[in-house]
């Protein structure tokens, strides 16, 4: 047997532990509704993280397309650009892969394991699955500066406004009220 | 960890129950101090706090609105939803006691295959409330049958109804198993979702227990460890005409039955129990959405520092002449 | 590779955050989730106490010395002044219904973020204090000291919360967080904890009338350069009178309507209308801000605040008061404007001297919405329409939060859009009018500091514009609210990309023929969509 048809035939299993691993990382009062609730509107980071890692496990089986990964990977970690996660947290829910997969050879090919041909396909999915972390981390580099972006966004338009009223008006100085942001 | 305590509290209190009726044999303390004692510190608690509640004053109309106000002609309003008018408010009032409204609206949206959106219920928590409040309603009321000489039509029509299958001898009343099923469900709910769980107080599991113990005790009673019913009666009468006299040998299981309604009542007030009278007064929902159509007083509206237009035009005078804006005093 | 495994193993427990009860209240302020303490400068203009400048994540806060008394005074005043507060306190049974309804808990999984947990903040030290079992049986019956750690706690979560009241409306008692939240930032003001993007807006409010602090003739700029550029796009200079006296009409709008992107577009919409029609109104520079920060800060600010809108109406004579889109302004001129500052028995009951209707929804008040008022001309074909100057945009709508469950408007904005473009999808049912998912940025939340918390929070609502945007196109979220307008396009940027954001007076400023215009683009200076010639083609061979 190969690893990939095995990969085929327990995708429901592995996909399904992938999503409870990633789910246990949030607080245990909320991973129950997150993991849970199926409604795609009242659930939309649970719906999200099982929707977009389904994804990316095909590829990962699949044929590695660089733009579906990408598309696959932008939901996911958009929601946990901006989660209470450090960088490592938010990317590293894809190493949590591994030990899950291994877990799974074990149990399905027990000695076989050691098999050239199966240790050949497993580093080359292992190698797969560090190509998509690498992908990961982009793709949260790529949220977080989007982020700086909308918050520099809005300072510069709260000021440039600011500026455009000073501007407009023509007797600023007149005023007797003194401004009063001091130290803002 | 909160519901073991609760339930190690409930523990205590059946102790006691055995060691005074059982042991110590207090028939009088368990059959007639303490049930007048609850009821006592039911009615004065209740209406003291109920009095507390009127006495803080509603400021402000804050309606929470769930559907179209009154405005245009042309423009259905929900008056069930967003009352204009007494009759509206009746009706929203009487959804929300009657068939809890609010649970009701838990709704789960799906996108099926064809892209469409169907909208399923998510309703166990609305079902089993509903389940549990009535239940213990209509078991309530039947228990008139041990109050009164001769029992009202309306009780034995209710209790036809309710062992409508004839299952048993004595038949088995609907109702007290739904109670007991529902009352565990709400518990199993608080136990098995984290969620919920991560909420729950020591109180909330504490009430649940009595109210099943309450339940238990009564179909054990009924229908297992049998009890003098004359004698239960007896003592129901004479506790209400107030010349209590407590029979011999009724049965150590309805004393447990007692005791634990004892502690329900006297509990009620000081707990989130309360709810039944809370929900009457909670001024989201019982004030009608006319805001703008009738002036809402708060009795201690005061006076506040504003900045007046004098203030602002003598501050801005000059950049408003400027600018050509009309003023009222020229310097 | 057993060895392997194991080290995976430990970094996936580093992962998992400890299992904590809820009422150790150490919260952590992390960049991006909290706002900054308010400027002394504006606490000192507004007569507010104990003032500093607040850094939330210093270990020494500079309580004042007696806080504690103080908060606790103010908890036992507030309990008898309110009964919503005091019915909250007592009656709520945990059944969770409420759990999943916060859009903050949706988006971001923090368990605090229940609105019962949120209420059970202030609960537990209420339930220590007033309460006979909590005096008692101390934690065990959910009863905690109030401590500065929970103060801080309180902090962290009172301004997590929207006030969107989404969870009152899923409540069986219909307990609403907004109250308590509301209360719970009162009290934090006691000993001059606040944030600053509510206080000095506020302050700005206070002093010259609007948020900006834009001075009288600033206000009266804005308005002449609107003006200015509605000519350029329509070829038609209009009036828009400030502060005229005997005008019939006051007009009151939040103040981003003139300042802010995407909102002076439907700007421009109201001044097109209204010249259309030839409504004789006014607006103020006094009055210039209807939007009310005193309503994020505290019941005193909010009344301080909204008097200038009667006081205003009743100096410049007018017969009555129409407001312009805004969502929280509205809660106030619908809930507490009479309330507080009235009677307006100086106004006239409200009748629009265009189709005679008498508004009289208002008759106390006197103050009527926008869109009542539009989408009663547009029923009595009072003005002409061309929808197809709207084709280019594919029309969602945003109800926000005060409007749909503080108010009941709910059918009056749809029914304007549908009357003023061709293209209009709604949201998924459970996330619209009633239960419609907050910005994830009002009450005052919506800065740039929090920006991740505000992603968070709107991460329920975008999901649901992404939805209809791949589904239908949709490419223009419309709504009736200035934060709204300002908060949406960040959120639509960074979860939605492709969607805009636009008032829905600009749809009807777009579609509104004016005498004697030339015009050949949107307020927004776009072409209008032009059929493809294809389209035309197919059309044509159709016909034949």
């Amino acid at each position: 047997m190969r690893l990939t048809d095995l990969l085929q035939q327990h995708h429901e299993e592995i996909v399904g532990k992938w999503f409870d691993a990633i789910i246990a990382m949030y607080p245990a009062g909320s991973a129950e509704f997150l993991a849970k609730q199926k409604d795609r509107f009242r659930n939309p980071v649970g719906y999200t993280t099982r929707a977009s890692i389904e994804a990316v496990f095909d590829e990962i089986t699949g044929s590695m397309d660089s733009g579906e990964l990408r598309r696959a990977l932008d939901d996911i970690v958009r929601v946990r650009a901006v989660q209470e996660f450090t960088a490592a947290e938010a990317v590293g829910f894809v190493f949590l892969l591994k030990p899950l997969l291994r877990e799974v050879f074990q149990k399905h090919l027990g000695d076989q394991i050691l098999r050239q041909e199966i240790v050949d396909e497993m580093v080359d999915l292992e190698t797969r699955i560090d190509q998509v972390a690498m992908l990961t981390f982009d793709k949260y580099m790529e949220c977080r500066e989007q982020l700086h972006e909308v918050r520099t966004k809005e300072i510069r338009s709260r000021s440039a406004n600011l500026i455009d009223s000073l501007n407009a008006g023509s007797c600023v100085s007149k005023c007797k009220g003194e401004p009063f942001n001091d130290d803002a | 960890m909160n519901a073991l305590l609760a339930l190690f509290g409930v523990a205590i209190l059946f102790v006691i129950a055995y060691l005074g009726v059982d042991v110590l044999g207090l028939h009088s303390l368990f059959g007639i101090v303490l049930p007048y004692a609850a009821i006592f510190l039911f009615l004065i608690g209740f209406v003291v706090r109920i009095f507390q509640w009127a006495k803080s004053p509603v400021p402000f109309r804050i309606t929470t609105t769930s559907g179209q106000q009154k405005s245009l002609n042309f423009i259905k309003s929900n008056n069930l939803e967003s009352p204009h008018n007494t009759t509206g408010v009746i009706g929203r009032m009487a959804l929300e006691i009657l068939f809890f409204r609010s649970l009701f609206r838990n709704t789960k949206a799906e996108v099926k295959e064809n892209e469409r959106i169907v909208y399923g219920p998510d309703k166990w928590l609305w079902a089993a409330a509903l389940a549990f409040h009535w239940s213990f309603l209509i078991v309530f009321l039947r228990h008139y049958r041990f109050f009164a000489e001769p029992v009202p039509e309306f009780i034995l029509k209710m209790q036809a109804v309710d062992g409508l299958f004839q299952v048993g001898t004595p038949i088995v009343f609907l109702t007290g198993l739904i109670l007991l099923a529902s009352v565990t469900f709400l518990f199993l709910r608080r136990v098995v979702l984290p969620q919920v769980r991560y909420i729950s107080l020591l109180a909330d599991y504490f009430a649940l227990f009595v109210i099943m113990a309450i339940a238990i005790s009564g179909l054990l009673m009924r229908h297992f460890y049998k009890v003098d019913i004359v004698g239960v009666k007896e003592l129901a009468m004479t506790l209400v005409g107030f010349k209590p006299v407590v029979p011999e040998g009724i049965g150590f299981i309805f004393y447990v039955h007692l005791f634990f309604v004892c502690v329900l009542f006297a509990y009620f007030p000081f707990s989130k129990l309360m709810h039944l009278g809370g929900v009457f007064l909670s001024p989201t929902r019982n004030l009608a959405n006319t805001n703008r159509i009738k002036r809402h007083i708060n009795p201690w509206n005061y006076e506040v520092k504003t900045h007046t237009y004098e203030e602002y035009e003598d501050e801005f005078r000059d950049v408003m002449r400027e600018a050509g804006l009309p003023l009222e005093k020229e310097s | 590779m057993s060895d392997i495994a194991k080290k995976e193993d430990l970094a996936k427990v580093d992962l998992n955050p400890p299992k904590k009860d809820w009422m150790d209240p150490k919260v952590e302020f992390k960049k991006g989730t909290y706002n900054y303490g308010s400027n002394p400068g504006s606490m000192k203009y507004l007569g507010m106490p104990f003032v500093r400048k607040l850094d939330p994540t210093a270990e020494d806060w500079e309580l004042p010395e007696n806080w504690k008394e103080i908060i606790l005074e103010g908890l036992r005043d507030r309990i008898k002044k309110y009964r919503s507060l005091r019915i909250f306190m007592d009656c709520c049974v945990r059944c969770g219904a409420c759990a999943d309804k916060c859009h903050f808990f949706i988006g971001s999984g923090d368990p605090k973020n229940m609105p019962v947990l949120r209420a059970e903040l202030l609960r537990s030290v209420y339930r220590k204090d007033f309460t006979t079992a909590g005096k008692l049986l101390g934690k065990m019956a959910g009863a905690r000291e109030l401590t500065v750690d929970v103060l801080k706690e309180w902090f962290f979560y009172f301004y997590q919360c929207t006030e969107c009241r989404r969870c009152s409306v899923f409540c069986p008692y219909g307990i609403d967080t907004a109250e308590i939240t509301m209360m719970g930032r009162e009290l934090l003001h006691l000993v001059g904890v606040g944030i600053d993007w509510i206080t000095t807006p506020a302050s700005n409010c206070f002093r010259t009338g609007n948020h900006l602090g834009i001075q009288p003739h600033g206000f009266k700029d804005s308005v002449d350069f609107a003006v200015d550029d509605l000519e350029d796009l329509t070829g038609i200079r209009v009036d828009a009178p400030v502060n005229k006296k005997g005008a019939e009409i006051l007009f009151v709008v939040p103040s981003a309507d003139y300042f802010g992107d995407p909102h002076y577009f439907g700007f421009l919409g109201y001044l097109a209308l209204f010249h259309e029609i030839g409504l004789d109104y006014t607006f103020s520079s006094y009055a210039s801000e209807g939007g009310n920060f005193g309503l994020f800060h505290s019941s005193e600010m909010m009344k301080r605040l909204n008097a200038k809108i009667y006081a205003e109406a009743k100096r410049l004579g007018v017969k009555w008061i129409i407001g312009g889109e805004c969502g929280h302004m509205w809660r106030v001129l619908h809930q507490y404007m009479d309330t507080m500052n009235g009677p307006a028995d100086f106004l006239e009951v409200p009748k629009s001297p265009i189709t005679g209707t008498t508004f009289e929804h208002a008759k106390s008040t006197k103050m009527v919405h926008i869109c009542e008022f539009t989408a009663d001309l547009i029923y009595n074909n009072k003005v002409k329409l061309d929808k197809s100057r709207n084709d280019h945009w594919k029309v969602t709508f945003h109800d926000s939060c005060n409007t749909s469950r503080a108010m009941g408007l709910v059918e009056e904005p749809r029914y304007i859009i549908n009357n003023v473009c061709n293209n209009f999808w709604d949201m998924p049912e459970n996330t619209i009018k009633e239960q419609t998912f907050c910005c994830g940025s009002g009450s005052g939340l919506g800065t740039d500091e929090n920006l991740e918390m505000r992603m968070r929070g709107g991460f329920p609502r975008a999901n649901a514009v992404k939805f209809v945007h791949e589904k239908h196109g949709v490419n223009l979220l419309s709504c009736i609210c200035a934060i709204d307008k300002a908060t949406l396009p960040p959120l639509m940027e960074y979860w939605v990309p492709g969607v805009e954001v636009g008032a829905v007076h600009e749809l009807v400023g777009n579609a509104i023929v004016m005498k004697g215009e030339k015009r050949t683009t949107d307020l927004r200076s776009q072409p209008y969509e032009t059929e493809e010639p294809e389209a035309e083609a197919v059309k044509a061979e159709e016909a034949n």
